[in-house]
Parts: C-alpha cells; sequence; structure tokens
C-alpha cells in the first residue's frame, strides 16, 4: 500500500490533525518527522495515499496548514519521499 | 474545618481530578517530544486540556490555548511579549500583584482607573486616562479582594475605539461565572482556583492574529536546528516540558464545570454568598468592603469588626472555630490603600461548589460569637 506523509510547522498542528482526521474516519499513524524530509525532532503523519485529498479537505476545514505532503516509496537502499505538488495531492 | 479560602486555591476538588493525576503520574511521558505510547498519551492529553478549556471559552480553536505554570507566569509572558517601556497602560486600582508587578519591570507609562465605595470599576472615566501613547488596558474580571465584577464589554467598548490591546487577568472567574474568549485580546487563567484543577498550571487564551515577542525560550519539541523557537501559538509560551500531569488532572476539573454547568455552579455559590451577607448584616460593627447584599459579585466577602486586626480574627476563627479564611492584603495593594485598610488589612472568605449551607451558618455564627464578646 502507498503512504502519504504530512508535515506541519510545530507538534501541536500535528497531534490536531490526527485529531482531525479521526474524527473524519480517516486512519492515521503518528510517526517521528523522516529525517529524509526535515532533520531534526517533530511528528508528523501517515496516512494511506487514497485518503490524501480527503485529509487535505479536512484539514482545510479544520484551520489546520499542511507544511508538505509526500509520497512514501520504498526504494533501494531506503525509504524515500517525494513532495505532492498540490494539483498532485487533490488527485491522489 | 470548614474551608472558606477558595479564591486563593480550591481544596475539595471532583475525585475524577485526583484519578487523573495519579493516572498520568504513572502512564505518560514527555508530551510532544517522541512518538512511542507515554509520550503520545501525553501529547494528547494537553491537547484534550486545551480543548476542554477551549470549549469552555466558547468553542475556540484549541491552538489559541497555551499552558503555564500559573496565571502570574501567564501575565509575566504576555504583558512583556506585547508592550514596551515606551507604551503607557491603562490598569486599574483592583490589581492583584501579578499584574502591577509585570508592569512595574516593564517600566511602562501607567494610569490607574478607581473604582467606586462598591468596588465598581469607574470605567466612565477611562476616556479621562488616554494618553497619545495609551497602547493597552490590563485589568482584572474580577477582584480577588472584593469581589466585584469588571464590566468588561464596557471595557472592550473604550478599547475597540481607540485601537488598545485589551488584557484580562481571570484568575477569580474563569469556571465561576461564564467568560468568553472573544471578551478580550489576551485572558490570562489559572487551573487551581474555580477551575478545580491542581495548583501548578495556568494558560493564556489569547486572538489568533497577536504580534507577539518571544520572551521564553528553549526546547520546543521541534525546529531543533533554528536559534529560535517557533512564534505561533501555543508554542511561542510553551519552551520546556508541560506539567502534563497538572494539564490531566485540570483537563478533569474542566470537565466537571462542563458536566455540571458554569450557571449552575454560579447559582450554588451565589446562594451561599448571599446567605453569608445576609447572616452576617445584621452583626454590630462588621463592616463589608464591596458590593452590598443583594449585588452582583462573585463568591468572595471581605470584611472587619471593628478594629480588630484582620490577622487575629482570621486567627480566632481558626483556633477557635476551624474556618480556615484569609487575612492581610491579599496581593491587592492599591485596592487596600484605597479602602484605608493597609494597616488592619481585611478578612476574605470565598466559597467554592463544594461548600454547604450549614457551613455558611456556622460561620455566620461564630462571627456573631466573637462580635457578641467584644461587647
Amino acid at each position: 500500500m502507498d503512504h502519504s506523509v504530512l508535515t506541519f510547522q510545530n507538534t501541536n498542528y500535528s497531534i490536531k490533525a490526527e485529531q482531525t482526521l479521526l474524527s473524519a474516519k480517516i486512519p492515521v499513524t503518528v510517526i517521528p518527522l523522516p529525517s529524509a524530509i526535515h532533520a531534526g525532532c517533530g511528528l508528523s503523519i501517515r496516512i494511506c495515499a487514497a485518503d490524501l485529498a480527503r485529509a487535505r479537505e479536512s484539514l482545510a476545514q479544520a484551520g489546520v496548514p499542511i507544511q508538505g505532503a509526500y509520497m512514501q516509496k520504498q526504494a533501494e537502499g531506503g525509504v524515500s519521499y517525494t513532495l505532492c505538488p498540490p494539483e498532485k495531492q487533490v488527485r491522489s | 474545618m470548614i474551608y472558606f479560602d477558595n479564591a486563593a486555591t480550591s481544596l475539595r476538588r471532583p475525585q475524577a481530578v485526583q484519578d487523573a493525576i495519579v493516572h498520568a503520574l504513572g502512564h505518560f511521558g514527555n508530551p510532544g517530544r517522541s512518538f512511542h505510547a507515554p509520550a503520545m498519551d501525553a501529547v494528547r492529553a494537553v491537547y484534550y486540556a486545551r480543548k476542554a478549556v477551549a470549549d469552555l471559552a466558547g468553542g475556540i480553536d484549541p491552538l489559541r490555548v497555551a499552558f503555564t505554570s500559573s496565571v502570574t507566569e501567564s501575565l509575566n509572558l504576555v504583558i512583556p511579549s506585547l508592550l514596551s517601556p515606551e507604551d503607557h497602560v491603562i490598569t486599574t486600582v483592583l490589581e492583584h500583584n501579578s499584574v502591577l508587578r509585570p508592569l512595574y519591570l516593564l517600566g511602562c507609562g501607567l494610569s490607574v482607573l478607581d473604582c467606586d465605595d462598591s468596588g465598581r470599576l469607574k470605567t466612565e472615566l477611562l476616556p479621562s486616562l488616554l494618553r497619545p501613547n495609551t497602547r493597552a488596558v490590563v485589568c482584572t474580571h474580577g477582584s480577588n479582594l472584593l469581589g466585584s465584577i469588571t464590566d468588561l464589554a464596557a471595557v472592550k467598548n473604550f478599547c475597540s475605539r481607540h485601537g488598545l490591546l485589551l488584557i484580562v487577568d481571570t484568575a477569580q472567574t474563569l469556571g465561576c461565572i461564564p467568560v468568553l474568549a472573544d471578551m478580550a485580546d489576551v485572558l490570562c487563567f489559572t487551573g487551581h482556583k474555580s477551575l478545580m484543577g491542581p495548583q501548578g498550571v495556568g494558560g493564556i487564551i489569547a486572538r489568533a492574529d497577536l504580534p507577539f515577542r518571544l520572551v521564553k525560550t528553549g526546547g520546543s519539541g521541534n525546529l531543533s536546528f533554528e536559534k529560535h523557537q517557533s512564534l505561533l501559538m501555543p508554542d511561542i509560551f510553551e519552551a520546556g516540558t508541560l506539567n502534563v500531569h497538572g494539564l490531566w488532572g485540570l483537563q478533569a476539573g474542566v470537565s466537571f464545570i462542563a458536566d455540571t454547568g458554569v450557571e449552575t455552579i454560579r447559582e450554588k455559590e451565589n446562594r451561599l454568598t448571599s446567605r453569608f451577607m445576609e447572616g452576617i448584616a445584621e452583626i454590630p460593627r462588621l463592616r463589608v468592603y464591596g458590593p452590598q447584599a443583594g449585588g452582583d459579585r462573585l463568591p468572595v466577602v471581605s470584611f472587619n469588626l471593628g478594629g480588630i486586626p484582620s490577622d487575629e480574627l482570621s486567627l480566632r476563627l481558626w483556633e477557635e472555630f476551624e474556618i480556615a479564611t484569609r487575612p492581610g492584603s491579599h496581593c491587592a495593594p492599591l485596592a487596600h490603600k484605597r479602602f484605608g485598610t493597609e494597616a488592619q488589612g481585611m478578612v476574605r472568605v470565598s466559597f467554592g461548589y463544594f461548600n454547604t449551607e450549614r457551613e455558611v451558618d456556622d460561620a455566620v455564627g461564630a462571627l456573631r460569637q466573637i462580635a457578641e464578646e467584644m461587647r
């Protein structure tokens, strides 16, 4: 299954995002901010790629700005993250 | 023992508050610092506590609530974060030192709004205190000494007309009377009084778009390689590990208030206050300060009996009747000067939701007995 990873400006937004998506019945997993995306501490949200458009809509309604939405792929030598442009996020 | 010092801190709390704190001590990790279950339980607990306070304040965005260690810390953060020494600020004669001292420390220009003999702030005089560099009104929502309630609608109207910030100390009001976030730009609150939480938790409820400057910094769980932490609410005021154990207790206290209803709590405390006021009305030489019987007030009543120093009267109430009251100056120096009680102080009783009419009657009886013995 393909996954999307959402990052936020701070941990508080990450938790508000988790609660918002759970209320919208979108399964989520909170994961540490992947160092391949940004070095340092923080929490991000992993969802099924198929839920990305709905997640974006729910978060926009709740006033939770997404800092970045990434496609997570298993690649040779590890996991890779590709930034989704907004139009692609809507179609995903 | 009869506990009538609820304006200082609540003592009898819902059992759920104690249970929550004990649970938190055994289960919660560091909120927002990792992703494992104990850390996630903690960070979600903080979010639920934010949401509980946000719902109580009118259903605002939980991220408009920042947590601190006390209302005093909240005011010490907010005042220098928004104001500068070059600014002029209007405050009031009823303020606690938690408002006055941060303003004195900032060194801004200061004008003090007076109150009348019933403790009502003379809001009609606000325009006379304006200066070209007036930037804010910083005031209490309810006097911790007199129990009088500030007409915040009038103050906010004045601030709106003149482009001033309104920063309000709700130490005696949030959880006790209806308080909504849109009553001011910033509300500073404490968790351990009317919100029935433990000591060591307080917070800031702020408008979403305020230009806060960073006045406290440190570990925040993100932006680790930046020199400065996030300027976003609530991060800007939350450097360091939050008191998650206390906040989970606060969440339980606020949930109790939500389930019970602020209006129900207000009605009960009003009933106790009125009963006390009526009971002491006929005691000779007993003078009540602030709103008189029948007036709108908080469940706080301060008084003196003849010329007895407040510490002596409070001590007699405790030693002879096991009634806990608060003598002295109540960290409200300007109000005591206003009423000429710097030397004598006042004896303050303050009622809580878990007090009873029987306790009120016993306190009235004790005061009658002491007054009789003075004859």
